[in-house]
């Protein structure tokens, strides 16, 4: 009897079960179709939110890479472009104060090479106003980014005159110099007064003096980053932070072979090491992690400038995506950026050791034969494999040749990181002191031709500039000497 | 007498509860679907919204002044038509009276003109898109319209801006007489809009400063 019952309360179980899915089943496939038009909305939403920012990434990027002034005097707008890639320009507008006038470009017809350039507000960008009575000029670009050179009386760039005239004026009646960014500076919204309070943090080359009684400290020289972990997502590189409380006006870099000049109170937490220096011991001036509130009172910044090289020898593995050049105190960087890709999948087979080599040629005239130039440089950087999908890089030499004479040589260089895995080093600069080897001076042209390899036991990617880069040598020392003795005493 | 009773088959039990469980379901289910189509709907026009926002890049390039007229250079960088519609230059707003507000053709409040220009020729253009306002509270929060019967009507009308190397050229947009004075700052929000289901719905907002 209880076996009875037992079987009939089982069956009416399994037939309840079976009822309950089939109305389970039923109720889902009528509820699906919401729920994944739901889900279409999100994952869209998503995508869309990510594209605008993208969008405003990359406006905020121009504007900041395009360094620019105008002077009225001579009609000159001069732009600074550090982007490493041409930048079109396709509106201009410019007014007096009383008459404007407004001019559209065709695309393609106003360009703005790499590096430095000159436009004449009439014969140039086609205006009729009188150069010397023009208030507010703007540029368009065709990414939408607007640039508002200031006069260069207030910040100094290229002009006409001979470069140490242009240093000489700077050092005797302003603070700034042809760079980026700088105090007082357009670009950073509403201006800047005469001191800064904010948040810095700085690392590299960089050399430094302070005043223990003043508590006041200088920094200058080539910025280098240092990796930071950021938890569940990897490591991320920073050189240089900086961010100002009265403006909302941050910085955050992560290249290497920028300039950086800055005098500031109190004098921070200093820390040495060798992280992405060779032959050399790098600066850590505060925490990243929990920066100083400094008073700044001088602060000039320029970013390392980068020409693009447009071909490459595979679509994921470009040894020379940019070369990279930049002035210092009294010297100069040079180097290379490589595209960022994986060695385990991007390689025909994941190879236990790969090397990236460059070979730089300097010269003081363009050459027809590269074997012909002034200074060699050269660089070989050896990737092993720990397993995981890492790399680790040890560099292997670098060398300068010059007169038939070889030397070891500083040089500076960041790792490429996916998630929290170090994959290879994309950015290599090497420090070439220009003046003591070359006999040049501040406002001469160097010329710059680049080679460059990724090669394994099986494979060589070799890539070379399309043509001689012409670099016009702007070294700082004038200018952080001035403010040495203002803040040193000489 | 309950010996007589005859059982229920397990399987007819199991049958009706399957088929009251659905009934049910469906009933909710139909519910649920009659309010969400509601939010789907409006959840979809703001997804379209934000896709055109994010793709749309208007720049304006300058405000100026001349006298009491101002004039605003804009140029369409994107790669999509932009619907240009009302303006609003908040410090006109006088008591009651919406003498802040500019719509193509004062459609509602007052008239502003737009302008193509291409080789320095400036062509008056009119507006392209007139439609329903496609949600009126928005409309009246955004735009700071406190008496809804201040609209005279609930349709609205759109310029339609091309991409610059489309037109090839940039667009002027002329306020006349707008009783700005001398000396003081003025904020200028530009709304673009955007046509979905033959409604007219507010899509981006662009500020610039004007000091005179």
């Amino acid at each position: 009897m209880i076996k009875m019952v037992s079987r009939k309360n089982l069956r009416k179980g399994i037939a309840g079960l079976v009822a309950g899915l089939i109305a389970a089943i039923a109720l889902l496939v009528i509820a699906l179709p919401v729920m994944m038009q739901y889900q279409q909305h999100v994952t869209k939403s998503y995508h869309i939110k990510e594209y605008a920012t993208m969008l405003e990434e990359q406006k905020e990027l121009e504007e900041k890479g395009l360094a620019a002034c105008y002077e009225p005097s001579t009609g000159i707008i001069s732009i600074n472009n550090t982007l490493g890639r041409p930048v079109i320009i396709v509106l201009a507008y410019a007014s007096d104060g009383t008459n404007e006038e407004v001019k559209y470009y065709q695309p393609g017809t106003l360009v703005i090479a790499p590096g430095i350039n000159v436009l004449h507000i009439n014969d140039n960008l086609g205006f009729t106003l009188d150069p010397r009575e023009v208030k507010i000029i703007k540029l368009v670009t065709s990414r939408g980014t607007i640039i508002r050179p200031p006069f260069c009386r207030e910040i100094v760039k290229v002009v006409s005159v001979t470069y140490e005239q242009v240093v000489e004026y700077i050092v005797r009646r302003l603070q700034g110099f042809p760079v980026n960014l700088y105090l007082g500076e357009e670009q950073i919204p509403g201006g800047l007064g005469s001191v800064l309070i904010g948040k810095v943090y700085a690392h590299g080359y960089i050399d430094y003096e302070y005043n223990n009684t003043l508590d006041l400290i200088i920094i200058n020289g080539t910025t280098v980053p240092y990796n930071f972990v950021i938890p569940f997502v990897g490591y991320a590189n920073v050189a240089f932070f900086m961010t100002v409380d009265i403006t909302g006006f941050t910085i955050t870099r992560s290249d290497v072979g920028d300039y950086i000049a800055l005098v500031y109170s109190p004098i921070p937490t200093i820390n040495t090491d060798t992280y992405g220096c060779y032959n050399a011991i790098c600066t850590r001036f505060g925490s990243l992690s929990d920066p100083l509130e400094v008073t700044i009172y001088r602060f000039a910044y320029n970013y390392v400038s980068k020409y693009a090289d447009g071909d490459a020898p595979d679509p994921e593995v470009d040894p020379l995506n940019y070369t990279l050049i930049n002035s210092g105190y009294d010297y100069i960087i040079v180097g290379t950026e490589t595209s960022e890709f994986d060695p385990a999948k991007d390689f025909d087979s994941a190879p236990s050791t790969f090397y990236y080599n460059a070979t730089i040629y300097i010269s003081k005239n363009k050459v027809s034969n590269e074997q012909d130039a002034d200074i060699v440089v050269k660089y070989s950087i050896r990737h092993d494999s720990l397993g995981l999908a890492r790399w680790d890089p040890t560099v292997e030499y670098v060398t300068i040749n010059v007169n038939g004479e070889t030397y070891n040589a500083k040089a500076f260089y960041r790792i490429h990181y996916l998630g929290f895995d170090s994959k290879h080093v994309d950015q290599f600069v090497v420090y070439v002191p220009i003046e003591q080897l070359l006999n040049v001076k501040a406002g001469d042209s160097i010329w710059i031709y680049v080679e460059a390899s990724f090669y394994t036991d099986s494979v060589k990617l070799y890539d070379t500039s399309n043509d001689w880069i012409e670099y016009t040598y702007t070294p700082l020392k004038q200018i952080v000497d001035n403010w040495y003795s203002q803040y040193f005493g000489g | 007498m309950n010996n007589l009773r005859k059982p229920v088959s397990p399987v007819l039990s199991a049958v009706i509860l399957a088929a009251t469980i659905i009934a049910v379901g469906v009933i909710v289910l139909m519910w649920i679907s009659g309010h969400s189509s509601m939010v789907i709907r409006q959840s979809q026009v703001d997804l379209i919204r934000s896709e055109q926002a994010a793709k749309e890049n208007l720049v304006i390039v300058h405000v100026s002044n001349s006298s009491t007229d101002i004039i605003i250079y804009v140029i369409n960088i994107g790669y999509s038509k932009v619907f240009l519609g009302p303006i609003r230059i908040p410090e006109l707003r006088q008591g009651n009276v919406y003498s802040d507000i500019f719509t193509p053709e004062g459609v509602w409040f007052n008239r502003y003109d737009v302008y193509e220009v291409k080789d320095s020729v400036e062509t008056l253009i009119l507006p392209e898109v007139n439609m329903k306002i496609g949600s009126l509270p928005e409309y009246l929060e955004n735009l700071n319209i406190t008496d809804p019967n201040a609209l005279p009507t609930e349709e609205l009308k759109a310029f339609t801006l091309s991409p610059y190397n489309e037109v090839g050229g940039y667009y002027k947009i002329k306020i006349p007489n707008t009783g700005i004075e001398k000396g003081k700052t003025y904020s200028i929000e530009l709304w673009t809009v955007i046509p979905i289901y033959d409604k007219l719905y507010l899509c981006k907002l662009y500020t610039a400063q004007l000091t005179t």
